[in-house]
Order: C-alpha cells, then structure tokens, then sequence
C-alpha cells in the first residue's frame, strides 16, 4: 500500500492515512502502546519530575505564607484556571468535530480526548482552593447568599465535570482498549479491565457510536456551566465593581481557543517526535489552524464587547476596573494576552500559505498557549489580590502581585503532572484511535473523476 | 446525502425554472392577501407622516417603540442568509445547497424592510436626508462618529452591499441558463444580468473565488451589524441596557431567529413550489441539529444577561428587573420568551423523528420568532418606560393601530418581496444542485450502499 501513488489536487498531496489498510493502523496503534521509546520515556521523567516540585511547593506554599493569605494562593489558583482553560477544554473540541461528523477528524479525537485524563489535576487543586474562597453570604455573587455557596456548588459542577470527562475518554477509547486487552494475550491489565465486558457485538458497536457523541455532548453543557460558574467566582466576584455579563462567555471561548492550540501542539509533537506522520497531516493542521484563527477572533469581539461598554459607560466602578485588569495595574500581562491571543495569531494566520503549513499553526498554537497562560495569571491574580471584596467598587487600586518562586514551581508542577498523565495514558490507549481511523478507511474509495482520481469517502447517518 | 434522486440536469432545470413560468394558486393567495396587507401598511405610513409621530403611541419617556423593535426584529432575521449561506460554503457543507439562495434573499429583503424603520420613525424622512447629506462643512459641524447611531447606517449598508453582490455573484451562472431558455423581456433582463456568462474554465473559477471571498468577508461584517445595534442600546446608561453581553448576546439571537425563519421558508418553498425532491427531510434534519446548537447558546447568554443584571444588587436594575419579569405584561412575554424560544422546539428538535418532520419543523420555527419578536420588545422597552428614577417620569407604551399596521405591514413586505423574486428568479441555486449531483457518489460498503461524496481540498 505504502507505494501508491498518491492523487493531487489543487496543488498539495493527499496525506497517507487515506492510502493504509486497516491492517496498518492496527499495527501502529499497537507498537504506540508496546513501544516506549526514548524520547517518550525521558519526558515522562521529566513532567513526573516537575509533578513532584510541584507537590512540594504546594505543600511549602502554606507553611510559609499562612493558610489564610489569600494572595498566596494566587498561582495555585493560576494552575487551576489554566489546566481548566485548556486541558480541560481540548474534549470539547473533539465532540464539535463528532457533530459535525468530518472525516478529517479521526486521528485528532484521540488527541483532544486524552486530556480529559488530567481533570484529576484541577479538581484536586479546587479541593485546595476551596478553603480560600470567601462566603457569598455579605458579599455579591451570583449566588446571591445560597447555603454553602460558592463551594459545595462549584464542587459539584468539579466533580461532575470530572465524571463526565473520564466517562467520555473511556466511552471512546472502549473498542480500542478492548484490541489491546485482546492482542495482549489475556494480559491487558487495565485495559482488560476496563473493557471487560466489550465483546464489539452489533448491539455494542450501536451503543458505542450513539453514546459517545451523547457523553461529548454532555460534557461541554457541563464544561460550559463550570467554566461560567468558575468565571463569577475566582473573577467577577473578587474584582468589586467588575459588572459584567459578557466575562463567562469571554472566559470559555477563550478557553475553547486554548483547547484547541493544546491540540495543535500536542499534535506537532505526536507527528515530530512520535512518529505518528501518517495520521496527523496537513489536512488536519490546516483544518484547526482555520479554527484557531477564528476563534482568535471571537477572543477578540468578546473582549470588545465588556471592554467598549465599560469605555463609554464611564462611571467611576467601570475605569477602575479598567484601570486594574487592563490599563495600570496589570498593564503588561494584558499587552501580552492581547498581544498572544489575537494580534499576532491574526497576523500571521491571515495568510493562505502559513494556514496550510504545519509549521504555522503550531507556531500560533505555542503562542496561544503562552498568551492564555498570562491572561489567566492577569486575572487570577488580579482577582486574589483584592484585600476587600465586600465593597461595591474598587476605591483603590491593589499592587500587582508578583510571583514568588513557590508560585512558578506550583504551576509548572500542575503543567508538568498533566503532562505526565497524558504520557501514562498512551501507554495503555493506542494512538491512533483505531476503531475511528479504520472506520474511516472502510468508507473510502479512490474513484476516477473527471481527468483525475479522487477519494471518496461515505457519510452513512 | 442519503435521500438523495437521481435526477438528470435537465429534470432539475425544469423543476427548479418552474416556479418563474407557472404561478400556482397558492401563489396568488399570496400575492393578494399579502398584497392587501401592504396597501394598509402604505396607508398606516402615509396617516403617521400627514399627522406626525402624534398618531403612534410614542411619548416621554417612550420615544422607541414598535418601530424600532421591529427594526431589531428584522436585522436579526437577516442574519440567516450569511449564517447559512458564507458558514456553510466555507465549510463545504452539502447540504447547504437548496437552502443558500433563499436565505441569501432572505436577508437582502429583510435588510431592506428593517432599514425601512428608523427612516419612517423619524416621522418626516425627507428630513432624514437633510440631516445625512449637506452637512454643514462650512459651520465645521461633523458628524459625531462616536456615536452608536452613525455606525448603524455604515454598518447595515455594508452588509446589504456585501450580502446583494454575495447574492449577485451566486446568481450569474443561473441566469445565464435563464438568458438561453426564455424570450422577450425576461430575455433582455437576464441577458443583462448574466454579464456575458458563457460558463468557461476561466469564468468558473472567477465565480468560485468570489464566492468563497465574499463569504469570508461578509462574515465580520455580519457579526459587526447586530453588535452595532446592540450598542445602540449598551453604550447608553439607561437601566438594563448597559450590559457588556448585549453584542454577542444579540448576534447569536439574531442567529436563533434568522435560522428558523430559513425553516420556515424552507417549509413554504417545499410545499408551494413542490420541491420535495430539492428539500429534503434530511436537510430539515441537518437544520434542526444546527438550530439546537444556537437555541442552546442563545439561553446561555440570555440566562447571563438576566442574572448579571440582578448580581450588582443595584436598585434601580433590580426595580426594572422585577418590572420586567414579574409584572404584567412582560411576565408574560418573560414566559413566551423561554416557552416559544427555547424549551418548546428545542426539545423537539431532539428527536431525529421531529426534525424530519416538515410540519414540526414549520411550528417550531414560527414558535421561535414568535419569541424572538416578543425578547426584542422585552429587552427594549421596560428600560426605557422606567428610564428616569422619579416616578413621575415613568410612562407606559401602547402601540397605536398605526404601528400594530407597520409591524404586520412589515411581514407582509418581506413575504411579497420574496414571492416576487420567486417569479423572476429560481428560488432554489440551479447549478449549485447540478453541482451537488456531480460529487454525489454511491460506495458499497459491506452489504449496504451508502451515500458519498466527492471530497473537495
């Protein structure tokens, strides 16, 4: 097969996933999960590493500042709102492309779902926070005094989240965890456990294909939910006088935005540095560089929107505000979040030849992540350096906090264990999704068309 | 697709010229009902402009009323033709096909029917003219560019120019096999329309690239309309209004109905116009899974809007807030809104069995823009009858018969507009079907054939 010839249109070549057998993308997804390569090995040192630094600051963290020193917990907060920005936003963009049902799609899921993995991460650093949370009970929030608000209820939207997100990734990876538990000669482990019961009946297969697309769905109305409840309570409501309706929509787009350059990059590095050509090619990078440049657009409008209302409003609440989060106090992080998130992706993906590159998306992906990473340290921090957030407007200004070195080793530690569980989780769930790619294969054929050859591929309901 | 006939480029020729050599009956139910609605809207006009705005029931504090909601109503519908029309063509989406030129049209007409509005509501609109052309460069007065209501005409004429080339240039290559197949008039008029078409390689490629720019660029420009009308609201300091999610909280509602008014045309085109082999169950099937996806994003940002009003816990928003949802009459249109908005057809629609349903789709689509037209007045009007704090200053609005006039008037006006061009030109893109027919492919899979197409880079 690998000696096809390989049909091209419009100037650029079809990638190679097109041309395999299924018997190919069995055996790839197979030496993905036997074969730990070097590489692989040592960055899962590496990130373990980083997890464990990172335990330790968080432990240390108290112990030197006090429990009770809110500030303290800014970056520990950061992690938080980070991981939840993109890690836990890049399953969402895998149940958009299952809707949508393009065909491109296939080896990208695996990529997106896999995160999902780390919502471990972000829930037990929710666990941590919780603690330095005020009560709503004589402040505003959108709580509006509810028992045992905000914590018990963002708690549940955590765990449920969290629920949803493990339920998804196993729901997906079931068929092909099932292949790995039957390969391995009745020694799959986990992966025999946690597929015991698939046995790929007609019945089994229905379910799988109708549920799956359900769990993604379920996932993003409840990611949708949290990240607006997270929104109001780690921002809106530690910013007085920050009113404002728009800042849960800006915050999850932008975290849309974030999911998808997550994707992006670990892609490049699965396709630089896992071998893994043949699946992630410039179909699928062209695909999501179109995606990210519009969605670095809307991260754009939506920051527009809060920030021209508050410019022409002009009450003395609205330029404070705008003072503390963008102008004065946290002049630069915003510079730079503007800058990362919208000026410089627009810049360089405007162009047709960047888009449909490998190497430009991945570059403003890189970008993006960097950019979403200090906007949320704007905000985090902004937010848990308020000394007072029972008044109804800021009177003052706080100073910026400045991180100490706790702080940076507690967010490269968060960085560092999601990145290690991701590591963990290949070697038990092959790359490429098997049952997706080989599902695609079965309903494409290279037909003549016109003066050329085409491939054609069936979109049953 | 799966439902797809197979049906010869001749057939759907005919088929789809049918409606521009043939009237049916119902067509002229139409023509005359819609008709006489419209000689009672030229008649409510010409009263208010004889008479004054005095014959409306605008009065301090309420000096918006139907009119402008309406105006709100309207630019939102015309949000459908770029929503279907640029989205789906830059994501190649095949069942964008029979829809695309109804919604194009859609959203030309109901542009214009919606700049219409703010023009009458001025109550002397010769006057309007005054104040836009001879400025008075030489007392150095300029317009105040900073203001809300001067972006408004930019932004709406940009789009109707973008949306009528983005049509035109759809339209070239159909009327060129118009030119070929008629006499008379109707062959001088496509004649002059087909610009020379002759359906070269050249001339081909030339088309695809402009509609593919067009659809590129007129995308902006559609978020930017209804953000500019939100703004006409937001930026002002009047309660309720000044909120930061107004502009997209407005576009995706604007999607919301402008989609579902597609539907609906798509219904009335498949039953006047017999064109069951061209809209098919499974685009309303493809529409309705689109739609749940808007209606879900539209409650969000409404359920935002509501409860970051209330979360300052300032009085006078609060006052207004509990004005607007729990006195009579906008409890009531608090509840048509969630009811007819959202929790009517979107479960629905979550039934594959229902969204296959012409007759369901038809309902739910109404029951939407019924909403829909009741959240603009919701939005619009309670803040502005309690806009000053003192209660002596509070006012309420009743439209006038004249205005009822004008609303209905309005419908009416975009209905004939379209049964117009139904007339001169194929509702239904001809050689974007022929096209569709080309790529559609048949692969046998195991025992079953399913349905393929041809996959475009």
């Amino acid at each position: 097969m690998a000696e096809q010839t390989t049909a091209v249109t419009h100037g650029h070549e079809l990638q190679r996933t097109w041309e395999l057998a299924p018997r190919e993308v069995l055996d790839a997804g197979l030496r993905w999960t036997r074969s730990l390569g070097a590489g692989r090995r040592t960055l899962s040192l590496v990130a373990t590493a980083l997890a464990v630094v990172g335990l330790v600051a968080l432990v240390a963290g108290p112990l030197v500042s006090g429990y009770g020193n809110r500030q303290a917990w800014a970056y520990t907060a950061v992690a938080f709102l980070y991981l939840m920005s993109t890690a836990a936003a890049a399953p969402c963009l895998s149940t958009a492309l299952r809707v949508a049902r393009s065909h491109w799609r296939r080896p990208v899921n695996r990529v997106a779902e896999v995160w999902a993995v780390t919502l471990v991460i972000p829930l037990v650093l929710y666990l941590l926070l919780m603690g330095t949370l005020p009560g709503t009970e004589d402040r505003l929030s959108i709580w509006f005094g509810w028992p045992l608000s905000p914590w018990l209820w963002d708690a549940i939207l955590m765990v449920t989240l969290a629920g949803a997100g493990y339920f998804y990734l196993w729901l997906s990876s079931l068929p092909d965890l099932a292949i790995v538990r039957d390969q391995a000669g009745g020694r799959g482990g986990l992966a025999a456990r946690l597929s015991s019961f698939w046995r790929g009946s007609h019945l089994q297969w229905r379910m799988v294909e109708k549920v799956v697309n359900n769990a993604g769905v379920l996932y993003v109305l409840v990611y949708v939910a949290t990240m607006t409840v997270l929104a109001s309570d780690f921002v809106i409501s530690m910013i007085p006088g920050y009113f404002t309706a728009v800042f849960p929509a800006y915050f999850t787009i932008s975290s849309f935005q974030a999911g998808i350059a997550l994707t992006l990059v670990t892609m490049a590095v699965l396709r630089r540095w896992g071998g893994q050509r043949d699946y992630l090619g410039l179909e699928q990078f062209w695909a999501l560089g179109k995606m990210l440049l519009a969605f670095s657009l809307l991260w754009f409008y939506f920051w527009w929107s809060e920030f021209i209302i508050f410019w022409y409003g002009r009450t003395p609440r609205e330029i404070a505000v705008l003072e503390y989060i963008m102008a004065r106090t946290y002049l630069v992080p915003f510079v730079l979040a503007f800058a990362l998130n919208f000026a410089l992706p627009l810049a360089i993906l405007m162009w047709n030849p960047i888009r449909r590159s490998i190497a430009g998306p991945t570059v403003v992906a890189g970008l993006v992540l960097v950019g979403n990473l200090i906007d949320r340290i704007r905000l985090a921090s902004a937010g848990f350096s308020v000394p007072d957030i029972t008044k109804h407007q800021l009177y003052e200004l706080p100073a910026a906090y400045v991180p100490t070195l706790l702080d940076l080793l507690i967010l490269a530690g968060a960085i560092g264990g999601a990145v290690a569980l991701v590591l963990a989780t290949f070697r038990l769930v092959p790359f490429p999704s098997i049952w997706e790619v080989t599902g695609g294969l079965w309903l494409r054929q290279h037909v003549p068309f016109k003066h050329t050859r085409v491939i054609v591929v069936g979109k049953p309901e | 697709m799966q439902e797809r006939h197979r049906l010869g480029e001749e057939a759907i020729t005919r088929e789809l010229f049918r409606p521009l050599v043939s009237t049916p009956p119902m067509m002229w139910v139409g023509f005359i009902g819609l008709g006489a609605v419209l000689v009672i809207f030229a008649f409510a006009v010409s009263w208010m402009f004889y008479w004054g705005l005095g014959v409306t029931g605008l009065q301090r504090p309420n000096m918006w009323g139907f009119m402008i909601v309406n105006f709100v109503f309207w630019i939102g519908i015309s949000h459908a033709g770029v929503m279907i029309s640029a989205i789906l063509r830059l994501t190649q989406a095949e069942w964008r096909r029979p829809v695309t030129r109804a919604a194009e049209v859609m959203t030309i007409f109901s542009l214009m029917t919606a700049m219409l509005h703010p023009v009458i509501h001025t109550g002397r609109p010769w006057r309007t003219l005054y104040w836009v052309f001879p400025y008075d460069f030489w007392r150095n007065l300029w317009p105040d560019i900073r203001g809300p209501l001067v972006w408004d005409p930019s932004a709406i004429l940009t789009y109707l120019t973008g949306s009528t080339l983005f049509l035109y240039t759809t339209l070239i290559p159909d009327m060129a096999l118009a030119r070929d197949r008629t006499t008379g008039w109707r062959r001088a008029l496509y004649t002059v329309l087909a610009l020379g078409w002759r359906g070269n390689e050249r001339q081909w490629k030339m088309q695809t690239i402009a509609g593919f720019l067009l659809s590129g660029l007129i995308l902006p420009v559609f978020v930017s309309v209804h953000s500019i009308v939100s703004w006409d609201f937001a930026v002002s300091l009047v309660p309720t209004w000044h909120a930061t999610v107004f502009a997209p909280y407005f576009v995706i509602g604007a999607i919301h109905s402008g989609v579902s008014a597609v539907v609906t045309l798509m219904a009335l085109m498949r039953w006047l116009f017999r064109f069951e082999n061209y809209i098919r169950l499974e685009h309303f099937d493809a529409i309705g899974r689109l739609l749940i996806a808007v209606g879900t994003g539209w409650l969000w940002f409404f359920l935002l809007d509501i409860f970051f009003a209330i979360y300052p816990q300032e009085a006078r928003e609060l006052e207004i807030m509990q004005f607007r949802l729990f006195e009579w009459p906008f409890n009531v249109l608090t509840a048509l809104i969630f009811i007819f908005g959202y929790f009517i057809p979107v479960p629905i629609w979550v039934f594959q069995r229902f969204r296959r349903d012409v007759r369901v789709m038809f309902w739910t689509s109404i029951a939407v823009n019924v909403g829909m037209w009741a959240e603009r007045y919701w939005l619009i009007k309670p803040g502005l009858m309690r806009k000053y704090e003192f209660t002596f200053d509070w006012n309420w609005y009743r439209p006038s018969i004249v205005e009822i006039s004008i609303v209905l008037g309005s419908f009416a006006l975009v209905g004939f507009l379209l049964l117009v061009f139904s007339k001169i030109f194929p509702p239904v893109s001809v050689w974007e079907e022929k096209e569709g027919v080309r790529f559609a492919q048949q692969l046998q899979v195991g025992k079953r054939q399913v349905n393929a197409v041809v996959r475009e880079f």
